[in-house]
């Protein structure tokens, strides 16, 4: 033991160089997965300090329905409690918003919050330059509006705006609002009014997406209690939801514990792509202790002490190069922040980026088993050096015949990834699927490799001797070409494959807009506003638009089974049976729908209630043809008969439906409207249309499409730029490996290039033969990835996404350029050693 | 004492069975000088290889000081060396990697010797090399290296002592240098000692002479009475 670890001292000491680049590997896959598991943990944290704020109380209370008068009464026994401190009431609504002072501009959708005085309870609304935030700033008027919302118009304090009828003058401009989640998506910017004002302005009238919510605050330790008895006693309007600020924290916590667990396994994928080349680099280094190794066992040392010596030192070297890796992670964490104001990147709680113990502890562990992992199987090959070797040369370990020994390590090895990747990932299915796809992926890619690298073989006949020689130099002993292809292969697979699907993605949605398909949508109609709404749109764009009739409804019942969040049995959908559904009723098939059973009804009305549901239902909920469901419409309830089951192309739907209703039995139900429409092409004329409809309607939103793609587009490119990233990573392994494997052969290169070079062969033609040799490599690398990203992209495009899939040639060419181009300069320049030294000396060495 | 029963070598390569070694009886005294002589390829290195479990006979078995080395594993046989035999070679075989002391220390170590860098430092005085302790293999001119090494062979005083062709790379001058090393490790210590060379005049230095053709023993001389005293002139070239 002893003796192993001087001796691994020793060697460290004149061969860390030759393994610096494994060093390398483990820092930069143990550098992504503690900044990445770092950064999750510290958000956690957050959530953790500030789990009140967001909530903004103890416990909430909310519905999408104004509170009728059993609620209310619940409310109000809450309210008088001793352990409940306040109570203040907030509605968020989506509506339409446009600058008074700004007559041309285009109305803009807003997701609007009406607060009380005492909101909010916890965390604070922080305004721009460092504005106090006080109710008193909404009295008479006032409004506050997310901040950059309304860059364009250039709006700012003091400047009017129109909600309804009621005009409001901007009081502070938001910068963080306490209580916002996590998820990025809103149909339009916050702005902030009084609750009273949100009465005035006729928002809450009936059926407008509103959203109602009661805030208690509590002494310390009652909101537990008190949300239990709240769930309760509402138990019997299940559209109503109760939740303590614990239950948010607990969801987000868990939602967050299953993102750390998935970014660590991209960490993972760049270590374990480390780990190849760990195992390439081990092997070939092995090969050059050769002699060593047989002089140790003349002198007596045993196996177990000469393979202990080098595996403390490939263990020390993964452990330098985990520490190497926390720092990475260190620099990377302290250059965060400043990048996420850059791309205007806002987190709703404040954030200490810092690395977290836990982080680094594991990032450790995992930097060590990875490097002992990869590198077992080739230190296994020391058992195989005979010490005779010192003797007579050429008496190497023969072939690769895989003793017992090798097997049982081998298993162990899988078993230890797999430990590794369940751990990571937290579950051991995701382990599971995680070393399948690796494998999976790796074994292709290399299948590839080794054709390809066949093929060339052949065309070593060629008669010009440069080509010829190049060609050799892929093939040269200890040359690491296939892993090399492996590596850069794939990284710029995943960098093609996602630039790809980002394009896909954004020509599909053009090709959406551009295609006569709505892209204005007009929702919240009422039935004596239609007339009125058809007569501008048809005024404005010279088509009468469709109205579809709309209805909320619950299901409460099947087949008699009464239907609440009770009886719903853990294994059925509880999403499906619990949901608020939004049905229309019509007297034809849609053109985007086809019946699978049953039979669709004609164009005559009954005022016998029947249905057609679609697909999912009959699959997730289990319902039949001649199946009764009992609806609760606001109230009235209504029972129904399945007499047809749909198939919705969700593909190309403007609207789609899970649940239709023969026209008849719902004549009286409270309908709203909602069109679809196409709206004019110049931006000035959407504007006209949409001021109209606002003027005249305040309560009849508008979503633009257009902007919707946008916001759209940003997410898919910020998801994008995450996944190049990591291809960019393993690209960098992929070139790490190289450098790697060029200083392993360098000695082999450079008697090579002596003998050439005494043979008479000139500079200018070793330069040319490594120019060939890498650019071969980068060239094949660079074929390999694009060639599986083409085909990853068509699969995923046509089977998974359901877009047309179009193939990208300039995406596909700029990796190919980006693989050449960077193994040619980093072949070359590693090279540069053997393309410039003097032949004698190297010759007298030998 | 070393004893060879039978003890033959023969190789496969490709099709064709090469018989490097016929079968041998052989003995060695223990504190003996033997050389062993003869043209390349002949079979002498391998005789030496066999004698030192670097290598497994095709028959017939190796005794040393009465323990059967063919049986032995190859950790025993490691673990044997280590403490019975020391080696010098034809191209000195140093660790690179590590400096002129620490080649030194290196069978030292591995046979756990207490105070080891003292022994070391003594035996580096011993080949005259008091100064040359961190220097690397490849900072050291032949003759240097060879020192270091016939110092490590003689770290844990081996009785048996196994040099091939010692003084091949070497010039004259540091080639006396170095048969003058090892015979006075034979002659003080009392080791065996076996050495291959096809020097004919070095050969007549030992007590014995052993000659090998195309793996057959052609000659087995003994008491070569005109040994030279080791530190005249000439006496190894």
């Amino acid at each position: 033991m002893i003796f192993s670890l001087r001796l691994a001292r020793r060697e460290i000491r004149s061969s860390w160089h030759r393994l610096i680049f494994f060093f390398l590997c483990i820092a930069i896959g143990v550098g992504a997965i503690v900044c990445l598991r770092s950064l999750v943990q510290n958000l956690k944290a957050s959530v953790n300090g500030e789990a009140q704020s967001l909530l903004t109380a103890d416990v909430q209370v909310s519905a999408n329905a104004p509170w009728n008068e059993a609620a209310q009464a619940v409310l109000a026994t809450a309210a008088r409690r001793p352990a409940v401190l306040a109570r203040t009431e907030v509605i968020e609504t989506a509506t339409m918003l446009r600058a008074t002072d700004h007559p041309t501009a285009q109305p803009r959708i807003v997701e609007l919050k009406a607060v009380q005085p005492d909101f909010p309870f916890y965390g604070t609304l922080q305004l721009s330059d460092g504005l106090p935030y006080s109710h008193q700033l909404l009295q008479n008027r006032g409004i506050l509006v997310k901040q950059g919302a309304f860059a364009a118009l250039n709006l700012g304090i003091g400047d009017r705006v129109r909600i309804g009828p009621l005009d409001f003058t901007i009081r502070g401009l938001i910068e963080k609002e306490p209580g916002s989640t996590l998820n990025g998506f809103s149909l339009g910017p916050r702005v902030i009014i009084d609750y009273r004002d949100a009465e005035a302005a006729g928002l809450l009238g009936f059926g407008s997406r509103t959203r109602f919510r009661t805030l208690f605050k509590t002494r310390a330790g009652e909101a537990g209690s008190l949300a239990e008895e709240l769930t309760a006693n509402l138990k019997s309007q299940p559209s109503i939801n109760v939740r303590s600020f614990r239950n948010s924290q607990d969801r987000l916590s868990e939602s967050l514990t299953q993102v750390e667990d998935y970014l660590s396994l991209i960490g993972l994928v760049i270590l374990v792509l480390g780990g190849i080349g760990i195992s390439s680099v081990t092997r070939v280094f092995i090969q050059q202790k050769m002699k060593t190794i047989a002089i140790l066992k003349c002198l007596g040392g045993t196996n177990r002490r000469v393979l202990g010596a080098y595996l403390f030192q490939i263990l020390a070297l993964g452990g330098v190069g985990s520490l190497f890796g926390l720092l990475l992670a260190q620099l990377a964490i302290i250059a965060l922040p400043g990048y996420l104001e850059n791309r205007g990147g806002r987190l709703p709680f404040n954030i200490t980026f810092e690395l977290t113990p836990a982080a680094m502890l594991q990032g450790m562990g995992i930097g060590l088993l990875i490097s002992l992992l990869f590198s077992l199987l080739p230190l296994l090959e020391i058992r195989r050096i005979k010490p005779i070797l010192v003797l007579r040369s050429g008496d190497g370990p023969t072939g690769w015949h895989i003793d017992r020994v090798q097997a049982l390590v081998g298993l162990a090895v899988l078993a230890g990834l797999l430990g590794l990747a369940s751990w990571q990932a937290g579950s051991l299915r995701v382990g599971v699927i995680f070393l399948i796809g690796m494998g999976a992926t790796t074994a292709v890619l290399s299948l590839a490799a080794t054709a390809l690298l066949r093929f060339l073989r052949r065309l070593r006949a060629i008669p010009s001797f440069t080509l010829r020689q190049g060609i050799n130099s892929l093939h040269r002993p200890g040359n690491q070409t296939r892993i090399i292809l492996l590596a850069v292969g794939l990284g710029v697979f995943l960098g093609v494959a996602v630039r790809s699907l980002q394009l896909n993605l954004s020509e599909e949605f053009s090709l959406d807009l551009d295609s006569f398909q709505a892209d204005l949508y007009l929702i919240d109609i009422q039935r004596d506003q239609r007339a009125g709404v058809e007569e501008i749109v048809a005024r404005r764009t010279g088509d009468k638009p469709a109205m579809i009739p709309t209805i909320r409804m619950r299901i409460t019942s099947i087949n008699d089974r009464e239907i609440s969040p009770d009886t719903i049995r853990p294994d059925e959908n509880r999403g499906l049976l619990g949901r608020e559904y939004i049905s229309t009723f019509r007297g034809r098939l849609e053109t985007n729908e086809r019946i699978i059973d049953g039979r669709f009804w004609d164009e005559t009305p009954s005022a016998d209630p029947e249905i057609s549901i679609e697909e999912l239902l009959h699959r997730e909920l289990g319902l039949q043809l001649n199946d009764r469901v009992t609806f609760d419409l606001l109230g009235r309830r209504l029972t129904a008969r399945v007499t047809s089951i749909r198939k919705v192309d969700w593909r190309n739907a403007r609207t789609g439906f899970l649940i239709v209703f023969r026209p008849g039995s719902l004549d009286d139900a409270p309908t709203m409207y909602i069109s679809a429409l196409r709206g004019p092409n110049l931006a000035a004329d959407r504007a006209r249309l949409q001021r109209e409809l606002v003027d005249r309607f305040p309560n009849v939103s508008t979503i633009d499409v257009r902007d919707i793609v946008d916001v759209a587009r940003d997410i898919v490119s910020n998801v994008s730029l995450a996944i190049s990233f990591v291809g960019g990573f393993v690209l960098l392994s992929g070139l790490l490996i190289l450098i790697g494997s060029i200083a392993m052969t360098k000695f082999n290169r450079l008697y090579e290039a002596a003998i050439l070079k005494t043979l008479g062969a000139k500079r200018r033609l070793i330069i040319l033969v490594t120019l060939i040799e890498y650019g071969l490599l980068g060239l094949l690398a660079g074929l390999l990835g694009s060639a599986a990203a083409i085909a990853l992209t068509w699969a995923i495009s046509e089977k998974a996404l359901r877009i047309n899939w179009h193939f990208s040639p300039g995406v596909n060419l700029l990796g190919i350029a980006v693989a050449f181009v960077l193994v040619t300069v980093v072949g070359v320049l590693s090279s540069w050693d053997v393309l410039i030294r003097k032949p004698l000396g190297i010759l007298r060495n030998e | 004492m070393i004893q060879l029963r039978k003890v033959s070598k023969v190789v496969t390569s490709g099709n064709d069975q090469l018989t490097i070694l016929h079968p041998l009886d052989l003995e060695i005294a223990a504190g003996e000088f033997v050389s062993i002589i003869g043209p390349s390829g002949s079979g002498k290195s391998t005789l030496l290889g066999l004698i030192a479990g670097l290598d497994a006979p095709s028959s017939g078995s190796i005794l040393l000081e009465g323990h059967d080395i063919t049986t032995m594993s190859e950790d025993d046989l490691a673990a044997l060396r280590g403490g019975l035999i020391g080696f010098v070679f034809q191209s000195f075989h140093l660790i690179p990697s590590l400096t002129a002391f620490e080649n030194i220390l290196i069978p030292l170590e591995i046979a756990g010797v207490a105070r080891a860098s003292e022994r070391a430092r003594a035996l580096l005085d011993e080949v005259g090399l008091r100064d040359r302790g961190h220097h690397y293999p490849s900072q050291l001119s032949g003759g240097e290296q060879q020192r270091v090494a016939i110092a490590r062979a003689m770290a844990n005083n081996p009785r048996i002592l196994l040099a091939d062709e010692p003084t091949g790379n070497l010039d004259s001058r540091n080639g006396r240098h170095i048969i003058d090393l090892l015979l006075r490790i034979n002659r003080e210590q009392g080791a065996t000692l076996i050495l291959v060379t096809h020097d004919q005049q070095l050969s007549n230095l030992a007590d014995r002479r052993i000659g090998f053709r195309d793996g057959v023993v052609v000659e087995d001389v003994k008491n070569i009475p005109a040994r030279p005293d080791p530190e005249s002139e000439g006496a190894a070239q």
